[in-house]
């Protein structure tokens, strides 16, 4: 005999099938992928207390709405279980918006931990699947996903001997309101029922739980809709649910896989960044995409430069309405970033370097120390090159699409609003060469600088693209400021020293303490902790990639030749103390076919997560290094070149090590469905409609559906600086 | 000398310089043995406290037992104190502050954890101690603010401890430690129960300076085997 012990509340919402929940929940756990090597497969084993929130956050399940960190259904106290709701921030204790974290869906009353079985986080799929107890005697599995198909829908199916699982509670609805005057309503549902073992031992329980989750930003959230999606999700059944899953899933990786031939264990850890950045960013409306997406509460969900210039372009290149999400939170903030700029008798639009819910700068102006002292944070009055950085994503965006529409239409303040903001900031001095004091690049060891190299050109890049946006579309007087921008975009001194042959990271940067990495060990290296604060300051030692960071994001801006010499001299000073780093010289790197070199950054870069470099991935992925990954794999060893919606050709120049046979990419470029297959002679190229493509400095070829190969003519790489695209 | 908990067979060896020393520390010793549920046996060691064969010589009784060894502190150079009688004598020490230093390894967080546990459970206050040197910080640091308090609550959390119970300082662990312990009971050192050359090089360094605190060595090993496979509940957050 079947005894239902909890149900749904409404008899119409429960989830019935025939033969009851012991069919549904064995449909959906047959489906468990067996642990193999397969590089779709997470496989994380019963581990040490000490790793349980980095796993918690590397088997996080999301689908751009919530993201559901990956505890145990018993939690414990060395769990973190939360579910994170984008874009929703709570004020705590008065001080800076983080991000709103709600009760988690996935706790179950277990009576005891278990110290056998596995997790498996699904790649292809979305799904995490869990068994626990001796590998004969399975005690309790679980299966659990974030609805890729009905975002804000969750499913949990699980199956556990009545000795160690206890009967769950039946209906929960519980609503939480963000700092914002919006909030969630969350809605779950859970139906248990229990089946006697023939052998008169302990009975085993089946569970399936289905929540849904209904989110406002700036009202309260509706219930009655959280109820309706909840009841559609009951009426749909498990397996359903879980067939949509799968398709939805194979949608996104059709456009957007990597695959490494000849080395699985990469392709795994590409395909798990990969995965953690879609199920990061929501597809529609607008998306706050913060330094941890939706795996963790560190960085308080605050929204950097990580989202504009790591996720966003991995976002265009294969799925863009979710890049076009990402920017849509920007467009709705332009009247912030203003306002920003007004304040300090600026002109234009100011980004502020962190930002949440209302897009004023919630950087701590503090914050602690390794000691626990309280030290001041500037990185909000000077890491000003944010404000080109969202104008990049914007430019981004409109390349990988081959449309003009959104700069001319939406997205215009974003490229305007910031070069207006640049003009009035820059100072020309008596000969006509424009600076810009007292910022920080992106090596924040180095602060309040005049000068710095990459500040002043992605500011020369803004303003240059600005006036070439208004000069299709705009009248006067906007057009008369466009020359400005042009000649203001030319004066900005580039910090290139013609006695070096490489550029100056910041003015007085060559005459500082010239300390080389291998002085301090081996990278990355915390040269901060190990130096200090002021000893950092006084030497070339930097926090990471800054003069390399403008050779990777606009190379056809940049001085050609210089990127060897930048990085030679460079690379020996570079502490890799970001994230952020290791991934932009694999790219930059790679680039220059010095393969041996990207690849040990390659490395590097794969496993800050998977190996927690930072000691601080229980508090969540780091997603620019995720989508820094991509980057090095797409822009680096493939070469792929993105630099103008008009770009009439797709421009590549693959440097393949000899250790892989292929690197075979999917992407979405100018409309079209791409699979590339890339050697570092030739390339062969799946698209959807015609294609012109063009390997390195060779002629361009036009590729017509289904595919083709095209070849590298042997004697012609691809050289920097192209035409038009140099500035000076 | 004497024990609260007979049952337990297990020995807590006590070395001490003199008889007077055993006396004086003996609420201590009593405390220590509660807390880890051992019964004491009294080791009466003439040792030059400093020496480097004294040293030599406490490094190998303790790697000849696989329980704890309490060190205590040679008499004369305890501060004279009055007793609960109000009379004058040497040191009548309870365990009331305890310092745990730790190097953050996922083996020492774990066993430390497991003894704060023990002795928040019999009312002592715990400071753990972790010191920050280029062997053991994090090899990618984004810096102070957002990063450090994610990489400190981390931590604190491996080691299971309330957020006013774990200190972070920068230098070279002996001296940090020696800074740390004057205003504790007891140190607790963990040690890999390998007294070679090279190895054991806080421990030498703590007993070649000669800070007067008494020294709880306890082998990892051991903790592994009795303190850490014991259930004892978590302290509620906000204890210790």
């Amino acid at each position: 005999m079947i005894t239902k012990l909890g149900t749904a509340r409404n008899a119409d919402v429960e989830v019935e099938e025939p033969g009851g929940l012991e069919r549904v929940v064995a449909e959906v756990l047959f489906e468990r992928p067996q642990a193999d090597q397969s590089p779709w497969l997470l496989v994380v084993p019963s581990g040490p207390p000490s790793m349980s929130r980095v796993y918690e956050s590397l088997l996080t399940v999301a689908d751009g709405i919530t993201g559901t960190r990956g505890s145990l259904e018993e939690d414990g106290t060395d769990a973190s279980p939360a579910v994170f709701v984008s874009g929703l921030y709570d004020t705590r204790d008065g001080g800076a918006e983080s991000l709103l974290v709600v009760r988690s869906w996935t706790t179950l009353a277990l009576n005891r931990s278990f110290s056998t079985g596995e997790r498996v986080l699904d790649l292809l799929s979305g799904v995490l699947w869990r068994v626990a107890g001796a590998k004969d005697a399975e005690l309790f599995s679980s299966a659990r996903w974030a609805c890729l198909a009905r975002p804000g829908t969750t499913v949990l199916v699980a199956e556990g001997s009545s000795s160690v699982l206890e009967v769950p509670a039946a209906h929960e609805v519980t609503e939480d309101r963000a700092s914002s005057g919006g909030g969630v309503v969350q809605v779950i549902d859970t139906s248990t029922e229990a089946h006697p073992d023939s052998q008169g031992g302990p009975s085993t329980l089946h569970v399936v739980r289905i929540g849904a989750y209904q989110v406002a930003a700036r009202r309260a959230p509706s219930r009655s809709r959280a109820v309706a999606r909840q009841k559609a999700a009951c009426q749909a059944g498990p397996a359903k649910l879980l067939a949509e899953q799968r398709v939805a899933w194979a949608s996104r990786w059709a456009e957007a896989d990597v695959e490494v031939v000849g080395n699985p264990e990469l392709t795994s850890s590409v395909r798990l960044a990969l995965f953690h950045l879609m199920s990061s960013v929501a597809s529609s409306g607008e998306a706050a995409v913060g330094a941890r997406g939706l795996t963790g509460p560190s960085y308080a969900g605050h929204v950097f430069w990580d989202a504009d210039v790591f996720v966003l372009p991995f976002m265009a290149a294969t799925h863009p309405r979710a890049a076009r999400a990402m920017l849509e939170y920007r467009i709705r903030r332009v009247p912030s970033a203003i306002e920003a700029a007004s304040t300090l008798g600026r002109r234009g639009a100011r980004f502020p370097w962190e930002s949440a819910h209302d897009g004023r700068d919630v950087t701590p102006k503090s914050g602690v120390n390794q000691h626990g002292e309280i030290v001041p944070i500037r990185t909000g009055e000077l890491e000003e090159h944010i404000t080109a950085d969202v104008a990049w994503a914007a430019w981004q965006l409109a390349s990988w699409s081959g449309r003009w529409r959104f700069l001319e239409g939406p997205g215009r303040p974003l490229l305007v609003e910031t070069a207006r903001y640049w003009a009035s900031r820059a100072r020309l001095d008596n000969a006509g060469v424009g600076h810009i004091e007292s910022v920080t690049g992106p090596d924040e060891y180095h602060e309040n600088v005049n000068d710095n190299a990459f500040t002043n050109q992605m500011a020369a890049w803004n303003l240059a693209r600005a006036a070439e946006l208004v000069e299709r579309t705009g009248a006067a007087p906007e057009l008369d400021e466009a020359i400005q921008w042009r000649v203001l975009s030319e004066a900005l001194f580039d910090g290139y020293d013609p006695g070096t042959g490489r550029h100056e990271q910041f003015a007085g940067y060559d005459d500082l303490q010239p300390i080389f990495l291998s002085e301090l060990g081996p990278v990355p290296v915390a040269a901060d902790l190990l130096l200090g604060h002021d000893g950092v300051a006084r030497s070339q030692i930097i926090k990471q990639a800054d003069v390399l960071m403008a050779h990777h994001m606009i190379p056809d801006a940049l001085r050609p030749g210089t990127l060897e010499r930048d990085l030679d001299f460079y690379l020996l000073r570079t502490a890799h103390g970001s994230s952020l780093s290791p991934a932009v010289y694999a790219s930059v790197l790679a680039r220059e076919g010095r393969l041996d070199e990207a690849l040990s950054f390659l490395d590097l870069t794969q496993n800050i997560d998977l190996d927690d470099v930072t000691g601080t991935t229980a508090g969540g992925l780091h997603l620019a290094a995720l989508g820094g990954l991509w980057q090095a794999f797409v822009l680096g060893f493939a070469g792929v070149r993105v630099s103008s919606p008009d770009a009439e050709a797709l421009v590549l120049d693959p440097h393949i090590p000899t250790q892989w046979r292929e690197l075979r990419l999917k992407l979405r470029w100018h409309g079209r469905r791409i699979c590339l297959r890339c050697r570092s002679d030739a390339v062969h190229v799946a698209c959807s409609t015609p294609l012109k493509v063009r390997l390195g400095d060779g002629e361009p070829v036009v590729v017509r559906p289904p595919e083709a190969w095209v070849e590298r003519e042997a004697s012609r790489p691809l050289s920097q600086g192209r035409g038009k695209e140099v500035l000076r | 000398m004497s024990s609260k908990n007979q049952e337990v067979s297990q020995p807590l060896v006590v070395v001490a310089a003199a008889a007077e020393d055993l006396e004086d520390f003996e609420l201590l010793v009593t405390d220590v043995a509660r807390a880890l549920e051992l019964v004491p046996a009294p080791e009466l060691v003439a040792r030059e406290e400093g020496s480097e064969k004294a040293i030599e010589k406490l490094l190998a009784m303790a790697s000849s037992v696989s329980g704890p060894l309490l060190v205590l502190p040679a008499r004369h150079h305890a501060g004279a104190m009055p007793d609960r009688a109000g009379k004058a004598r040497g040191v009548v020490a309870r365990m009331r502050r305890v310092l745990i230093p730790s190097d953050g390894s996922e083996e020492v967080a774990a066993e430390t954890r497991a003894l704060y546990r023990r002795f928040t459970r019999v009312g002592v206050h715990v400071t753990m101690l972790h010191v920050m040197t280029e062997n053991n910080m994090p090899r990618m640091w984004e810096g102070s603010g957002h990063h450090a308090a994610a990489w400190f609550d981390e931590l604190r959390r491996r080691h299971g401890a309330a957020p006013d119970v774990l200190k972070v300082v920068s230098g070279e662990p002996g001296h940090e430690l020696r800074v740390q312990a004057g205003a504790a009971d007891l140190v607790v050192l963990f040690w890999r129960h390998d007294s070679r050359a090279g190895h054991a090089a806080v421990i030498r360094s703590l007993f070649a300076r000669g800070i007067e605190v008494p020294k709880l060595l306890v082998a990892l090993e051991w903790m592994e085997g009795h303190v850490s496979a014991g259930h004892v509940p978590e302290p509620s957050a906000g204890s210790g």
